[in-house]
């Protein structure tokens, strides 16, 4: 995780400008699932502005791998961000799952658009599947 | 056009900001009145009998004044309550209202603090709550028993003025009582509310180029309520006349009963001084700016591919759009990393832009004193530029 992390702020520092960070982001969101193709065992995030939608799979390794979509980019992009942190890890690696881990890169900062924070409830989502 | 921008310092920073409508920016004579009380004139008021407690009670009382007259009334027709802001003026006469009025009527075109307060108190009324459209079929329904009807000169979605002077007048004729919501219009235009006459007047200070934290609800003096404390409003110091031993309670007479605890003292003399800078740059110089610099806005819109001016008609101090196939969140987000503030979202009114939109969503710019057309011009800028970004696909060719 934190070697994908590292890898996602390398990326985001390169842009001087913020218009083409943000923007770098977004194109991130491009490589999510279509949005509506959710199934229906997605489960959505709460919050005020793009709709997310997450849902997941186990490998029979164990492993969990997480999907997102949103209707906005900017969300997906950084969901996708997220979910690509988290994938591969098993229910008890992310027992502990919290937004400590991506202290560094601003998530936080950046996904909580509405007054709800959508990172926080992001990763109660991938959280709570993870460990059902 | 007005030229005041230099008395911003915010606006030093190369921003261009459209966001007023959710929050103004602060003139130097605001925040050096507010640094002024800290520095020279900090003391509690109506508790000591220290020169500097008495000027400051007497400031506080006088801003009373001061507000009333801005509206166009008196503090003889109207009481003036002092209030962390709108939202807690709005909440504050639900409270008073509980068993004073048999139900409620909101428009759904209203924002999220002049609706759920009455939806709340509704729920407590015995007659069904009433929803009417006050635009364009200016006309309320009939409807019996008492009512609470809650109104707004300007909306905060579509920009829209309301027929204010009529649905006062039809509402008062028929002994409905009127909550005018002028957190939108109080920078914007002068207001009449002597003549209006509505039971409840609420604003909140950091709309009309004051502090946060501050506001005021005018309550109109011949209403037939009797002082009550309420169920949730605050108590403790400054509500109460003496506390027995036996702790009996004699509750102190409005306003004081509603202004528990040591105000907001610095943020009632920022409202003031928000308040004479605006009459300082003239209430109806302030208001040709807004309407010159709106429809400029709008101008320069509409001449945008693929962009959709939600609402028709009109508009005051905003605009709120949605781009063919594009996310207002995107929108905003790109725009804001440009230095180009504009709101996007449900935009604190959910059910007004459910109505006008699929998406329930939009992107709002809205303007005040201190815009220029330069601002315009590298709103729409940016907005092009964004626009092109997002519709052309383009990708960066860096690689994560």
């Amino acid at each position: 995780m934190r070697q994908r992390l590292e890898q996602f702020k390398e990326y985001l520092i390169q842009f001087e400008e913020d218009f083409d960070r943000v923007h770098a982001i977004m194109d991130l969101g491009r490589k999510q699932q279509p949005f509506g193709s959710q199934p229906a065992l997605a489960i959505q995030v709460p919050g005020c502005q793009s709709t997310l939608w997450v849902w997941a799979e186990k490998t029979v390794c164990g492993h969990w791998h997480f999907y997102t979509t949103s209707d906005g980019l900017f969300t997906a992009g950084m969901a996708q961000m997220v979910a690509e942190a988290v994938n591969g890890h098993s229910t008890n690696e992310l027992k502990d799952l919290s937004p400590d881990w991506f202290e560094g890169i601003n998530l936080q900062g950046m996904i909580s658009g509405g007054r709800m924070s959508g990172f926080l409830n992001l990763l109660k989502v991938i959280h709570d599947i993870s460990q059902k | 056009m007005l030229d005041i921008r230099n008395q911003f310092p915010i606006l030093e920073q190369g921003h261009v900001y459209l966001d007023s409508a959710a929050t103004s920016l602060t003139p130097e004579p605001v925040l050096e009145a507010m640094n002024d009380h800290y520095r020279n004139r900090r003391a509690n008021v109506h508790r000591a009998h220290h020169p500097l407690a008495e000027a400051a009670t007497e400031r506080y009382e006088q801003a009373r004044a001061v507000v009333a007259n801005w509206l166009g009334t008196t503090t003889k027709e109207y009481m003036v309550v002092f209030t962390a802001g709108f939202t807690s003026g709005a909440n504050l006469v639900a409270d008073i209202l509980e068993g004073f009025v048999d139900g409620v009527a909101v428009s759904h075109e209203s924002h999220h603090s002049n609706l759920l307060p009455w939806i709340r108190l509704g729920t407590k009324c015995k007659e069904e709550r009433v929803e009417f459209t006050p635009t364009p079929l200016d006309k309320l329904p009939e409807m019996s028993g008492r009512r609470l009807v809650a109104i707004q000169t300007l909306g905060n979605v579509l920009g829209e003025e309301w027929p204010v002077s009529r649905l006062c007048r039809q509402a008062n004729e028929a002994g409905h009582w009127v909550f005018l919501d002028i957190a939108q219009s109080a920078a914007r235009m002068r207001h009449y509310i002597s003549e209006w006459r509505p039971a409840f007047v609420a604003f909140s200070s950091h709309k009309i180029y004051g502090p946060t934290g501050s506001g005021a609800v005018l309550i109109r003096k011949d209403l037939p309520i009797h002082v009550g404390f309420g169920n949730r409003a605050p108590v403790g110091g400054g509500t109460i006349r003496t506390v027995g031993t036996d702790l009996s309670v004699r509750w102190s007479d409005p306003p004081a009963i509603w202004e528990a605890g040591t105000p907001n003292l610095a943020g009632v003399e920022g409202m003031v001084a928000a308040i004479k800078w605006m009459e300082s740059v003239g209430i109806d110089a302030i208001e040709a700016h807004d309407k010159e610099i709106t429809n400029y806005m709008l101008k320069r819109l509409e001449t945008i591919s693929g962009l959709e001016v939600i609402g028709a008609g009109q508009k005051r101090g905003l605009v709120t759009f949605n781009v063919k196939g594009l996310h207002p969140e995107d929108i905003a987000r790109s725009l804001g990393s440009q230095k180009i503030a504009v709101r996007a979202g449900g935009l604190c009114a959910q059910p007004a832009l459910k109505t006008v939109t699929q998406s329930g969503l939009g992107v709002r710019a809205s303007v005040a004193a201190y815009t220029q057309q330069s601002d315009i011009d590298k709103f729409i800028d940016g907005l092009e530029k964004t626009i092109s970004r997002l519709q052309g696909n383009a990708t960066t060719t860096r690689t994560v």
